[in-house]
Parts: structure tokens; C-alpha cells; sequence
């Protein structure tokens, strides 16, 4: 499973979350399926997601306070939206809120793992670049002879990254 | 804004609510139905591969799908039940029965709030010659009135009675009132009146909205007509025409 991107994928429609999981979780992914918008939040909360795949319109908390949430709290999450009930003005607010796709359901599953692998790339890239330019910081702030504070910042910062 | 312009137009935006909540319902049953259908391509890819074929997993997959056809098929017959309640405006209708396909549309709206149902109808069949568009625009118009006066999971009842040769219709919530759309509630009274009937707001024990619509077995003569071949008031004679 190490090798696999580590994906969440919340839809309250039960059948198609279990079948697209199964079909996800044949290919480059480790899926964990939440039924609520309240259980991906909490799931979110206890294990490290690399890529989220939400449905919008779901019981309780909606897809798009759920992007706002998981973009809130996971700083380098990608959330990709699949949902059987969008329109330009969802797609709008969802942008804005930094979601990385938004596709409609029925949807080709060659063209989801597309968006999903890119969403990863995006996360890749988006980590690498904080990293860059932490320690670009780092090194610019350093004081010559205290390798020990160094040591210290290094350290946060790959707790960050996590 | 003129009742009868109010009355056309809370009508099709009542149309509008049940036709897209239920096209929103087979999409998901389409994209279920095509999810499946890969997950059988991604098996027989595999046992392409030289491994054994999982034949229990595909005669569970079969199965599903066929669950979904169904599901599909008695969604589309009922919506189609539902547009044709437009073609007349005067039927005999069982209540009964038109509750029953009341309650299968507006599942999607009652999911969304995550309430629970609980019904109670007479053993005995009610028959009304009426509007069935009307009567099932009022009563959806309750749930909703229910629904959005208080928090999400609550309880919603609705209990069909027979009442002097007409019905009765309650539909309360269990929950304290948070909000009452005014709007909304103003409105069904102009329904009723359509229908012949009255509505009743009432407050339960617990502090709930519980409203009750009576209707008469049959729909008063002007309300047999289409809205536009009524007699208009002319405001210059104070007369009406045709």
C-alpha cells in the first residue's frame, strides 16, 4: 500500500461509493470511503489524506463545506468534486474555495483517474515549493556557527510538510 | 401579483422541484448502473490475465445491477404518474395512492434534512374528484413548511383521514418552531381555496408546526376550469367576463 496515493472519497449514495471504490482501490489507489460529509471531515481528521474526491450534494454537511473544511485544515489536500448535481455557480464557489476538478457524474473513469493523478502531481509540486522556499528562509535567516537552530527549523519543517 | 399568476407560478416551480430532484435521483442510478457495469470490464480484465474468473463477484454485481434497473424504472413510472396529474384538472383520485407517490418524490428533499417519515392512512380507500396537481402541490408545500420551520432529523408525520366524505390531511413536525417561511405559509390558503378546502395551523404539544388541510370530496365549479378560461373581474364595471 505504501506506494499507493492515499485517497478519500465521500458520496452519500452508498452502491456507487462502494463501486468506485473497489474500482479505485484496483488501480494506483488506497481508498477510504466516507458515507457523509461528517464522517470524511472526522476520517480527515484522523489519518493523512493525499487526494479527496467529494460529492456535492449529500445530507448534513455539503460537498462544498466540506472542500472548505478539508482545504482549511490539510494544507496540501487536493480535493477533486464529482457530483451528479452541479452548475457554473457551484463550479465558481468551488474554484474559488481551491478545488482541483469538478466533474460530473455519470463520469468516464479514464478521465477521473486523469484528474485524480494530476491532483496528485499539483500536491507533489505544491510541497516541493514550500519546501524550496522554507528552506531558502532558512538558509537566509541562519546565523553562521549554530547548526543546532538549524537542525531545529529543518525539523519543523518537515512537520509541516506532514 | 395576481392569485392566478402566483397560482401558475408556485406551480411550476413545484413542477420544476420534483422533475429536477428526480432527474438528480436516475442520474445517480445511471452513474451507479455505469460504475458497475466498469467494475465487470475491470474483473473480466483480469481474469484475462490468467486469474480465475470471480463468477459469485459477478453474479453479485448482476444482481446489483438489476436492483438499480428497477429502482430506475419505478422512479420513471412514477414521475411520468406525476407529469400526467397536469393533463386534467378534475379526477377521481384514491388519496391514498397519490400520498404514497408524494412521499417516493419528495425523497430526495426529506434525505437532504434527514427526516424520518412516519405515515398513518385509513384502511379504507378515500376517493376525491379533484385536482390531483393541486393537492399534491399543497401537501408537498406542507412538508416543506414542516420541514424548514425547524433543525435537521426530525420526526414528520402525515396522517390521511376520512372527513364528512371529503380528507383530512395532517402533516407535522415533532421539533420546535425555529423559522416559519411566511411567504410559503401565506400561500397555501390561496391553494386551498383552489381545491375548495381550508388549512389549519396549529402548534403540537411539543411546540412543532402541524398544518391541517380539510378537502371537500369535490372541487368547487370555478376551480374545474382551467385558470385561463376563468371568469376575470372587470375593473371598469365592476362586473366579471369570461
Amino acid at each position: 500500500m505504501a506506494d499507493k496515493i492515499k485517497l478519500l472519497v465521500v458520496d452519500d449514495e452508498k452502491q456507487f461509493l462502494e463501486t468506485i471504490s473497489t474500482r479505485l482501490s484496483m488501480r494506483d489507489f488506497d481508498v477510504t470511503p466516507a458515507n457523509s460529509g461528517e464522517e470524511a471531515i472526522e476520517a480527515a481528521r484522523k489519518q493523512e489524506f493525499e487526494i479527496a474526491l467529494v460529492d456535492l450534494n449529500m445530507p448534513g454537511i455539503g460537498g462544498e463545506k466540506v472542500l472548505e473544511i478539508l482545504k482549511g485544515e490539510h494544507k496540501f489536500m487536493e480535493v477533486v468534486i464529482l457530483t451528479g448535481y452541479g452548475g457554473i455557480d457551484s463550479a465558481i464557489r468551488c474554484t474559488k474555495a481551491g478545488v482541483y476538478g469538478y466533474l460530473e457524474k455519470p463520469c468516464e473513469l479514464g478521465t477521473l483517474l486523469k484528474v485524480l493523478r494530476e491532483a496528485y502531481q499539483r500536491r507533489v509540486q505544491n510541497k516541493l515549493k514550500f519546501k524550496h522556499e522554507k528552506l531558502k528562509e532558512i538558509v537566509s535567516e541562519a546565523v553562521p556557527g549554530s547548526p543546532l537552530e538549524i537542525l531545529r527549523k529543518l525539523k519543523e519543517m518537515d512537520k509541516e510538510l506532514k | 401579483m395576481s392569485e392566478e399568476k402566483r397560482l401558475r407560478e408556485k406551480g411550476l416551480a413545484f413542477f420544476g422541484s420534483i422533475t429536477a430532484s428526480f432527474s438528480h435521483e436516475i442520474n445517480n442510478i445511471m452513474a451507479i448502473i455505469a460504475e458497475l457495469s466498469g467494475l465487470m470490464e475491470d474483473l473480466l480484465r483480469v481474469a484475462d490475465l490468467g486469474h480465475p474468473p470471480q463468477l459469485e463477484r459477478f453474479r453479485r454485481i448482476s444482481e446489483r445491477i438489476g436492483t438499480q434497473v428497477k429502482r430506475g424504472e419505478e422512479m420513471i413510472k412514477r414521475l411520468n404518474r406525476f407529469a400526467h396529474t397536469m393533463d386534467e384538472p378534475v379526477k377521481t383520485i384514491d388519496m391514498t395512492h397519490l400520498l404514497v407517490d408524494l412521499i417516493a418524490l419528495s425523497e430526495r428533499p426529506r434525505t437532504r434534512r434527514r427526516a424520518r417519515l412516519e405515515t398513518r392512512f385509513p384502511e379504507e380507500t378515500i376517493l376525491l374528484v379533484s385536482n390531483p396537481f393541486l393537492l399534491q402541490q399543497a401537501v408537498f408545500s406542507c412538508m416543506e413548511l414542516v420541514l424548514d420551520a425547524s433543525h435537521d432529523n426530525q420526526l414528520l408525520r402525515l396522517i390521511l383521514e376520512n372527513q364528512d366524505g371529503g380528507a383530512r390531511i395532517t402533516v407535522a413536525g415533532e421539533d420546535p418552531i425555529v423559522k416559519t417561511d411566511e411567504a410559503a405559509l401565506s400561500f397555501l390558503p390561496v391553494l386551498m381555496e383552489e381545491l375548495g378546502g381550508k388549512v389549519e395551523v396549529i402548534s403540537t404539544d411539543n411546540g412543532g408546526l402541524s398544518l391541517v388541510l380539510s378537502i371537500p370530496y369535490s372541487l368547487p365549479e370555478d376551480s374545474k376550469k382551467p385558470i385561463d378560461n376563468r371568469r376575470k373581474p372587470d375593473v371598469a364595471s365592476g362586473k366579471s367576463t369570461a
